[in-house]
């Protein structure tokens, strides 16, 4: 099934994830374009991770298909499905600690195959425009939590990535850090030519930064759409929002 | 800024300057001043060092423990020897040695790098089941690998002489043939760990996932790393054997593996000054505490026979640097790898703070 209108487009459709029994994801469509935000949201065990595994290659789905640029991709490695564009983070940060902050950024352009001096020129440029130039020297380990958070995902862009999948990125960070992720995140797409599919509980980072929403609760999808339109769902404030979005919706 | 761009390249050189300068003053120290019996513990030393940093290449970079280098060596050691002994020695050393063999007469230089590709090849092949493995599993199968090899040696008698004493290798290694080759290792290693290949090898070993997930392949970077480092350890082994002059493949077997992973743990397996630091230190303890175990077998001082001691003692110091420092001496940056860095953290501990207010 070659579809032209996903030449542009990570798409998921009808996945199934089974766990020896017990149906992590069951049905679960969705789509990606390389210019928008999405959000992926749902309660703790509702399959965003699963999902995120099953993107990335790190879990072969029981059923359905997922396409990266209208190519096949279901089941592929993990480092096949980074060639083919789409690079995730992880839930807890995973640097490369004894590294250096530029030679893990340089480390994604060479992971994709990128000649040693264009990676180190990208490397360079990268750390300049998020503007922790003054850090390149450091060692992964040695890093802040949210500094660590931002490496990561500069050594996925460095991949030249049209899709990145970013899990719990604000997970561990105060208002502050939390914000300026937020500035940072959503010149993503525009800069990079790389859409982002980014799971959260920060319902006020999630709100702010994504164009689409999309809902998952055991395992199924309960509602997809803008902001506005998943915050006044019943179902999705009963299931999750619960009290937290209430007020927030009253006061816009 | 040119003063912040120059700081980086003083960190990549000047561990290199330090661990030459310190090759450089033991060897001028001893052809001054040595004595035939030190003369010969270094040269075997700088053997040692490029074993070691052929080692440190692989499983320094990559995190994987492998017993089975010391099998590169000893087929390394074979196969050169194979290729230069002369052919008149060869009919009284080797009498049933496969007959094309029986004239193959090189040089020097052609014959340990015949050793060594040798070696490279051996890797080349058992590495394809070998890579795909981690942690123990790893550890356990190049064990393996080192007794298959030590098995074949002492059983295949036209060419090895068996498990009895190969003899008639002619004495080419001297103390400034193997400062040169230690020399080249230090600069190879160096070379290897700020490369492409170093940087990604080193990667998987922080984090196997996430080198995966950014489209690194682990298991050919190790595989080419493995064959590398062995290749290096085979040219280690020729330097040896040219050196000794005669041996038995049980010279080269457990005993050396603990030695030479003793150099690499004590010292740091991460770095390269570290792993050079840890062939000298535990040169000089091994090297001293064998004379003092053969004075006091000499003197009949003590009521109980000494043999062993050295071993014994050896093993105790290990444990506690296990204990006390289990990232070796030199743990993660390179001696003379840290210029500026601690500055730089400060700067950047103190913008945190700041945003943190």
């Amino acid at each position: 099934m070659h579809d032209l209108s996903n030449r542009e487009r990570l798409t998921a459709s009808g996945v199934v994830m089974d766990f020896a029994g017990l149906r992590a994801l069951d049905d679960v469509s969705l789509s990606l374009g390389q210019h928008e935000i999405v959000g992926l949201i749902g309660p703790n065990g509702s399959g965003k991770t699963t999902l995120v595994n099953v993107l990335s290659g790190a879990l072969a789905p029981t059923a359905g298909t997922v396409t990266i640029d209208g190519e096949k991709v279901t089941g592929l490695a993990p480092r096949k499905i980074s060639h083919a564009g789409l690079v995730r983070t992880f839930q807890t940060v995973r640097l490369f600690g004894t590294l250096s902050v530029y030679e893990n950024v340089q480390l994604g352009a060479l992971g994709a195959g990128i000649r040693r001096s264009q990676a180190a020129a990208k490397a360079h440029e990268l750390l300049e425009l998020f503007g922790i130039d003054h850090l390149r020297d450091v060692l992964g380990d040695s890093l802040s939590y949210g500094q660590k958070r931002i490496v990561e995902i500069l050594r996925a862009i460095a991949t030249d990535c049209n899709y990145l999948l970013l899990d719990e990125p604000a997970a561990g960070l105060n208002e502050e850090e939390s914000d300026r992720l937020l500035g940072q995140l959503s010149n993503i797409p525009d800069q990079f030519g790389c859409g982002i599919l980014i799971i959260d509980h920060d319902m006020n980072l999630i709100m702010r930064l994504c164009q689409r929403l999309h809902v998952l609760n055991q395992g199924k999808t309960i509602a997809e759409g803008t902001p506005e339109q998943v915050r006044a769902n019943p179902t999705v404030v009963e299931a999750y929002l619960g009290s937290q979005a209430a007020p927030e919706a009253g006061a816009s | 800024m040119t003063q912040l761009s120059r700081l980086p390249l003083a960190r990549k050189t000047l561990p290199v300057i330090i661990t030459l300068g310190a090759l450089v003053v033991i060897a001028v120290g001893v052809s001054l001043f040595g004595s035939t019996v030190t003369n010969r513990i270094v040269t075997v030393m700088f053997v040692h060092v490029v074993l070691v940093l052929g080692l440190q290449l692989f499983m320094g970079n990559s995190g994987i423990l492998s017993f089975a280098h010391v099998g590169f060596m000893a087929i390394g050691a074979y196969g050169s020897a194979l290729m230069s002994i002369p052919a008149e020695n060869k009919s009284r050393s080797l009498p049933n040695l496969y007959e094309p063999l029986m004239g193959v007469e090189l040089g020097f230089l052609p014959a340990i790098l015949v050793g060594a590709a040798t070696a490279g090849l051996f890797a080349a092949i058992t590495g394809v089941a070998l890579m795909r493995l981690s942690d123990t599993a790893a550890a356990i199968s190049s064990f393996a690998l080192l007794v298959i090899i030590n098995v074949v040696l002492s059983q295949w008698n036209e060419v090895t002489n068996g498990p009895r004493t190969l003899s008639g290798i002619l004495k080419y290694t001297d103390m400034w043939t193997a400062f040169g080759w230690a020399a080249i290792g230090v600069i190879v290693a160096f070379l290897f760990k700020e490369s492409s290949l170093g940087m990604k090898l080193r990667a998987s070993r922080d984090n196997l996932h996430a080198a995966d997930a950014i489209g690194i392949n682990v298991t050919r970077t190790r595989w080419i790393s493995f064959v590398f480092s062995a290749f290096i350890a085979g040219l280690a082994g020729g330097l040896w054997a040219h050196f000794i002059t005669s041996f038995q493949p049980d010279a080269l077997y457990f005993e050396m593996t603990f030695l030479v992973l003793m150099m690499l743990v004590v010292g740091g397996p991460h770095t390269i000054t570290g792993a050079t630091l840890g062939v000298i230190i535990v040169t000089v303890v091994n090297e001293g505490l064998r004379s003092i175990e053969n004075n006091l077998a000499l003197s009949g001082a003590l009521p109980f026979k000494t043999v062993g001691m050295t071993e014994i003692v050896l093993a105790v110091v290990l444990i506690i640097m296990l204990a006390l420092r289990p990232g070796g001496i030199i743990h993660t940056v390179e001696l003379g790898g840290g210029v500026g860095r601690r500055r730089e953290l400060q700067t950047s501990a103190s913008s945190q703070k700041g945003t943190r207010r």
